[in-house]
């Protein structure tokens, strides 16, 4: 408990400042020589705050009007113990959320994580309608963000490029997916709450096998911080938007409209998978040194990534009741 | 089927496969033993990656993998 208590605390203790002065003048002086407690400590606060009142202190002392916590710990001014624990509490408050932030910022940047989540309404229309009709897109390329100086750092965010990828069709897309299976399963009259829980663990287990599948080849074919490891997260969960649209249509529309349907979103999201992550496996820019290794392995990969999105579809639309 | 708890399983598999080869027996008469990567002198290529990756799980990932595995293998005699 040594940390400096903050100055304004002493400015509303109930004890005159008159009296006090007397009563700091009674004291022997070398008690006031003594390693700071917290009880020598405030009244000499108090005492500088109010013969010679500098603006640092009045600003200290609004400050503490504002706070939330100031008429609890004025009630709490005289009880030692009740100071004692406050303090203590706080330190412990901070350390949790520091630890909270270390962990936590260890695996995952904050910052990163907004960013693929800071989208618009626009955006994630115009994301929907590549998923469904990418023939009709023109331009693939993502844009480049760049800072006060000119130089690149990093892409743009969703909100302002329609090519860059988001995470939040993705999550959106897990959960609806869920609940969209369950909604079938119930119409079918053969609903059972486990179903939810198979139905994520089968998505949630397609989805980490793909990305791990990915990672393992891009570490095999060399491929660094081109493909950020959320990229290919997200790219992996584009796939729950098809297989919503399938897993309504399939048990009403007739068998020859399912298979339709199945093929025709299969290969729109192998054509956006193949468009999408080929600025990133196969640059364009033959010039740079180094770059155009594997490429001819690199078609191949993505061409291999892109036929299995209609085996994971397959998948996910053979959802069974328990 | 596909869930969660399958792909962990073929995961810790998969890892014991690569775990148990023999480095003298079998990595080095097939040219995947650790020494062989200096002799072709690249980084870059898959092999030298293949390799790299093997050597990497054999050596890091001996002693937890008998932790996970006796785990796994209480769980499945417990609640399998």
């Amino acid at each position: 408990m040594g940390g400096n208590p903050p100055p304004m605390r002493g400015a509303f203790s109930p004890i005159d400042p008159q009296q006090h002065q007397q009563f700091q003048q009674q004291q022997p002086p070398q008690q006031q020589q003594q390693p700071y407690t917290q009880q020598q400590h405030y009244p000499q606060q108090q005492q500088q705050q109010f013969h010679a009142p500098s603006p640092n202190a009045n600003a200290a002392g609004f400050g503490n009007y504002a706070s939330p916590y100031s008429a609890f710990t004025q009630n709490l001014q005289g009880n030692q113990a009740a100071q004692l624990g406050m303090q203590f509490a706080g330190n412990a408050m901070n350390a949790m959320q520091e630890n909270v932030q270390q962990n936590v910022g260890k695996y995952v940047s904050m910052p990163q994580l907004k960013h693929y989540f800071s989208v618009s309404n626009m955006y994630v229309l115009a994301k929907l309608r590549t998923l469904m009709f990418p023939w009709l897109q023109k331009h693939w390329h993502r844009h480049a963000e760049r800072d006060q100086t000119g130089q690149v750092s990093g892409y743009k965010a969703p909100r302002e490029d329609n090519n860059s990828p988001d995470l939040y069709i993705p999550s959106m897309g897990l959960v609806s997916y869920i609940i969209a299976v369950g909604l079938v399963i119930g119409r079918l009259g053969v609903f059972h709450p486990e179903d939810l829980g198979f139905t994520a663990s089968s998505a949630l287990g397609i989805v980490v096998f793909e990305v791990l599948l990915v990672k393992t080849f891009c570490y095999l074919l060399n491929v660094g911080a081109e493909l950020q490891f959320l990229d290919i997260v997200a790219y992996s969960g584009y796939k729950f938007v098809p297989t919503i649209a399938l897993v309504l249509v399939k048990p009403w529309a007739p068998w020859w409209a399912t298979w339709g349907a199945f093929f025709y979103l299969g290969f729109a999201l192998a054509f956006f998978m193949i468009r999408s992550m080929r600025y990133a496996l196969i640059p364009e820019s033959s010039a740079v040194m180094g770059v155009n290794t594997h490429r001819k392995r690199r078609i191949h990969f993505l061409f291999v990534i892109a036929m299995m999105q209609f085996l994971y579809i397959w998948i996910l639309i053979q959802f069974k009741t328990s | 089927m596909f869930g969660f708890g399958t792909l962990l399983y073929v995961v810790i598999l998969l890892l014991n496969a690569v775990a148990i080869l023999n480095e003298e027996r079998f990595l080095a008469r097939i040219g995947f033993a650790r020494n062989s990567a200096e002799l072709y002198g690249d980084t870059e290529s898959v092999k030298a990656k293949l390799i790299n990756l093997i050597s990497a799980v054999r050596t890091l990932m001996r002693i937890p993998l008998i932790v996970v595995n006796v785990v796994v293998i209480v769980y499945a005699l417990v609640l399998g």
